[in-house]
């Protein structure tokens, strides 16, 4: 029995399908992280979760107990719904102390005086806040308030902690460091926590199952590598930042399928079940996969029969981007432009190079757009 | 996944507080726009002949076919568009001086020039009329006697002084409306227009005017609406050379012989025209709202001012708060501490007479002073509490109804008090209520809930609502959030609403006139009232209400400046 699970929830705003029958289930303790494009529906769902929108359809259950249920009329209100909640905005009361911000849970719930003190100083020294507790909580910085609107989350105990894009409005040293104390926290407290994100760097850091969502819709969920590696659905692919070209399947040969994309380019892919030929293709491989070197010397591109085990095409340099740890290329195959992320070697626009790409980095899907 | 097998009940009662407390705030302001809304239209159908009571066109007709009423009506358009015209120059040219330029002193004059905000309209009228009557006006004789003008030179009787005192009166409404988008300009709007080649007169007109446009037409059509709808300054303005305007005319129809149903379709007539104009105002804005506010706090480009430059800027100061504040005071104070005015003031001869007559003597001015107190207290009290609740339905309620309830909770913003007055009087006149303070107060909250509806409104549209949210999920029933996040962070704008609302209820007439009684009094009613017999206690009674007036102003700057720094 999972300790959350959300059932074929949907949520229109007027004509705005915002959640379109989204089911979703957290094991308790662990982290899943919603994943998408802005628009996509991802803070509905959270928002909903906490009782702030009511969903029009399907039901939510936290720890065995349901907390909106379209078919039966319930709706827990969200101070009913035991949870804590951080906002992007923070949304740190401007009128109070940091203490006061931080003891407000306890304070509604009518905990006794010393124990709200207690508490408040231990979670405050908790996230590195114990010298500011009497400060107007707006002097304090973003991180800071950050970590004011964490310890509010968290120091009623709640089992269920949302996350609605907590960290985009920090700078990416912050983040980080912010990311490594968060997975800390959750360690030591023990809390199941639904994260909101449009970062997949995010996502893929602190959940253990990360769900990608697009127009209302899950697109796909599971285990962070699973979902980056192999891509369930052309979105996915493009999300997560990989090349997807489009193409026509020439050849089968059990998974691998070769794809002939513009100007006569031929590229083996693998694809989840096999592409007869003459499908319409999209071939997704990601920028880390194309490898890029000096040419040795000028070699054709072969159209093999056989998939090999790597394929070498003649290429050029188009744009070259020096990023710090790795360079990343625009590389020329024949008409086909690829991205590509490298270590740094130093190569400059209009070099010719080859690019070496592996067919079973090569994700195949068929492409529902093309006749 | 099995379904849970125990079914919690949700608590109804926390949900029932967060629908039923805002609503009751629309419901209450909806039956008061509503109540004398319908009386004064059924009225105005009503017509009563020898067989009895008809309903009919014929007071429209009546009114329709009176040349009067065209009189009336082209002079208060007149005088109303002469106002909003003199205002918008006025406010504009006031509100640029003291956001984008370095005149010195600029802070002190960015209060300053608040201040006839805060004032009464008709003791501006009458002391302008200590001011510049023919012969007798303390500005008349000094011209007469020490330039050789003509005594008679200013025509403060007419429709040009009251374009005068009405233009110096609702300045602030311009400038109020245009200086906060003048300042959130982003700076380099401006900036790109001169780096590509543009003066500063053709960066004004084509680039700051436009941007400030819909502040502009907004400051506009409320100073066009209420001014022309204003009952003070014609009353005492216009109404003594026998010229008409609309709320003149409509106070004659309704003294003795009355002839309420032609007040009445007049007043529909002028609902007609206000409500039109409102809703036409918020179709306009409504497509270009976010042109100019971009919610970044940008700080405005400074000009510095040469040296003519800075000379027209302090003349410009010089005249509005000397013609706004400085001389009708003066004029005032002078008036009410001579025994027998003469248009001179004798140093010999000054008293407190007229204070002690008004304060203690005259059983009619102290009770209105206790009555003005009472309505002003308990009024901004009572109107203040339905505000925060509609404020809060407008920007946190029903998402489908929001808007409409909006348009029509802003309806009695254009209303002017005098028709208002007619709607409660017509609806009270057979009912205990008739001739009470309960009716004045009613009609006080009334016409002027919008007011500081608006005012929580603007605060509560810059508060997150995330900031509510985060309480209600931290455990917070609708009750707590209210009382510990969001009534706290109102707090300025409730403050300021409840002194705005303070302030207009002290000086209120034009409602008044029509629905006070003998004991009911207030102090506008009163300072009417002793007009007809001696202007020194009028303007003893007068320099009370200001009195009154400036220590909510001052209340008003301190709560600010608290709160600010």
């Amino acid at each position: 029995m999972a300790f959350l699970s959300i059932r074929n929830l949907r949520k229109r705003f007027d004509s705005l399908v915002a959640v379109d029958g989204a089911s979703l289930e957290v094991e308790e303790g662990h982290t899943l992280a919603l994943l998408g494009p802005s628009g996509c529906g991802k803070t509905t769902i959270l928002r909903c979760l906490a009782g702030l929108e009511m969903a029009d359809e399907g039901a939510i259950e936290i720890a065995g107990k349901p907390v909106f249920d379209h078919a039966a009329g319930i709706n827990l209100m969200p101070e009913e719904r035991e949870l804590g909640i951080v906002f992007q905005s923070y949304a740190v009361w401007p009128h109070m102390s940091v203490a006061e911000n931080v003891a407000f849970p306890l304070m509604v719930r009518g905990v006794p005086k010393q124990e709200t003190k207690d508490r408040t100083a231990r979670i405050l020294e908790l996230v590195g806040l114990t010298a500011a507790g009497h400060k107007g909580a707006t002097a304090l910085s973003g991180g800071q308030q950050q970590r004011v609107a964490l310890a509010r989350a968290l120091i009623h105990e709640p089992r269920l902690v949302l996350f609605d894009e907590p960290m985009s409005n920090l700078d990416a040293q912050l983040r980080a460091q912010m990311r490594m104390e968060l997975s800390v926290l959750q360690d030591r407290l023990g809390f199941t926590a639904i994260y909101v994100t449009h970062d997949q760097a995010e996502a893929f850091a602190l959940a253990e199952t990360v769900a990608v969502m697009n127009q209302g819709r899950i697109e796909t969920v599971g285990e962070p590598r699973r979902v980056f590696h192999r891509p369930a659905t052309p979105f996915v692919a493009r999300f997560l930042g990989l090349n997807v070209l489009r193409g026509r399947v020439v050849a089968a040969q059990g998974e691998f399928s070769r794809v002939a994309l513009a100007d006569g380019v031929e590229i083996w892919g693998s694809a989840a079940s096999p592409l007869p030929e003459g499908t319409a293709a999209l071939l997704c491989v990601r920028k880390e996969h194309v490898a890029v070197r000096r040419a040795a010397a000028a070699a054709a591109a072969l159209a093999t029969a056989q998939p090999p085990a790597e394929q070498v095409f003649p290429a050029e340099i188009r744009t070259a981007s020096f990023l710090g740890l790795e360079e990343e290329y625009i590389v020329a195959v024949g008409g086909v432009e690829l991205g590509s992320i490298q270590p740094p070697h130093g190569l400059r626009a209009g070099e010719r190079v080859e690019a070496v790409i592996r067919p079973a980095d090569c994700v195949l899907f068929a492409d529902a757009a093309a006749g | 996944m099995t379904a849970s097998t125990e079914i919690s009940t949700p608590r109804r009662s926390g949900r029932l507080a967060e629908v039923a407390l805002p609503a009751t705030g629309v419901v209450i302001g909806i039956l008061l726009i509503l109540g004398p809304f319908l009386a004064t239209v059924i009225r105005s159908l009503l017509y009563w002949e020898p067989d009895g009571v008809n309903l009919s066109l014929k007071n429209f007709a009546a009114l329709l076919s009176d040349p009067r009423f065209y009189q009336a009506a082209g002079n208060t358009v007149l005088c109303g568009a002469g106002a909003t015209l003199m205002s918008c120059l006025l406010g504009f040219s006031l509100a640029w001086i003291v956001s984008r330029t370095d005149l010195p002193g600029r802070r002190w004059f960015e209060i300053v020039n608040l201040v006839p905000f805060f004032l009464s309209p008709y003791v501006g009228a009458i002391s302008w009329i200590y001011l510049a009557a023919p012969h007798s006006g303390i500005l008349s004789q000094f011209l007469s006697s020490t330039f050789g003008l003509p005594p008679d030179l200013i025509p403060i009787y007419g429709i040009g002084g009251a374009i005068w005192v009405l233009s110096l009166f609702y300045t602030p409404y311009v400038y109020l409306f245009i200086i906060a988008p003048m300042r959130q300009m982003d700076p380099a709007l401006e900036d790109a227009a001169r780096v590509h080649g543009a003066g500063f007169w053709t960066t004004l007109r084509h680039i700051t005017l436009p941007l400030l446009h819909p502040a502009l037409i907004s400051g506009a059509l409320v100073v066009f609406v209420t001014s022309a709808g204003l009952f003070d300054v014609p009353l005492a303005l216009t109404a003594p050379k026998g010229i008409r305007m609309m709320p003149t005319e409509i106070f004659g129809l309704v003294q003795y012989p009355s002839d309420f149903g032609r007040a009445s379709a007049f007043g529909v007539v002028v609902l007609a025209v206000t409500v039109l104009l409102t809703l036409m105002q918020r179709h306009y804005l409504g497509r270009r709202r976010f042109e100019t506010v971009t919610g970044k706090g940008y700080r405005p480009r400074i000009i510095a001012l040469r040296l003519r430059g800075r000379i027209a800027a302090f003349a410009l100061e010089a005249v509005y708060i000397g013609a706004g504040v400085v001389l009708p005071v003066m004029a005032l104070l002078m008036v009410s501490f001579s025994p027998l005015w003469t248009g001179r003031l004798d140093p010999a001869r000054l008293t407190t007479a007229n204070y002690d007559y008004v304060l203690f003597s005259y059983s009619l001015t102290r009770q209105a002073i206790l009555n003005s107190l009472f309505l002003a207290l308990v009024g901004a009290s009572a109107g203040i509490v339905i505000s925060v609740l509609q404020a809060y339905y407008v920007n946190r309620g029903n998402r489908r109804r929001r808007a409409l309830v909006d348009a029509v909770l802003s309806l009695p913003l254009g209303i002017p008090g005098i028709i208002l007055g007619l709607g409660f009087l017509i609806l009270a006149i057979r009912t205990p209520l008739y001739s009470t303070l309960a009716i004045i107060l009613i009609a006080y909250v009334a016409r002027f809930f919008p007011f500081s509806t608006r005012t929580i409104s603007a605060m509560l549209l810059a508060i997150n609502p995330e900031l509510e949210q985060s309480a209600r999920a931290s455990g917070a029933s609708w009750l707590q959030t209210m009382r510990y996040v969001l009534l706290p962070l109102l707090l300025p704008a409730i403050i300021a609403g409840w002194l705005m609302l303070f302030v207009i209820f002290i000086r209120e007439l034009g409602a008044t006139i029509l629905l006070y009684a003998q004991g009911t009094e207030t102090i506008s009613v009163a300072l009417v009232v002793l007009s007809e017999h001696s202007i020194g206690r009028v303007a003893a009674l007068a320099v009370i209400q200001l009195i009154l007036l400036l220590f909510a102003f001052t209340l008003f700057r301190a709560t600010r400046a608290s709160l600010l720094g």
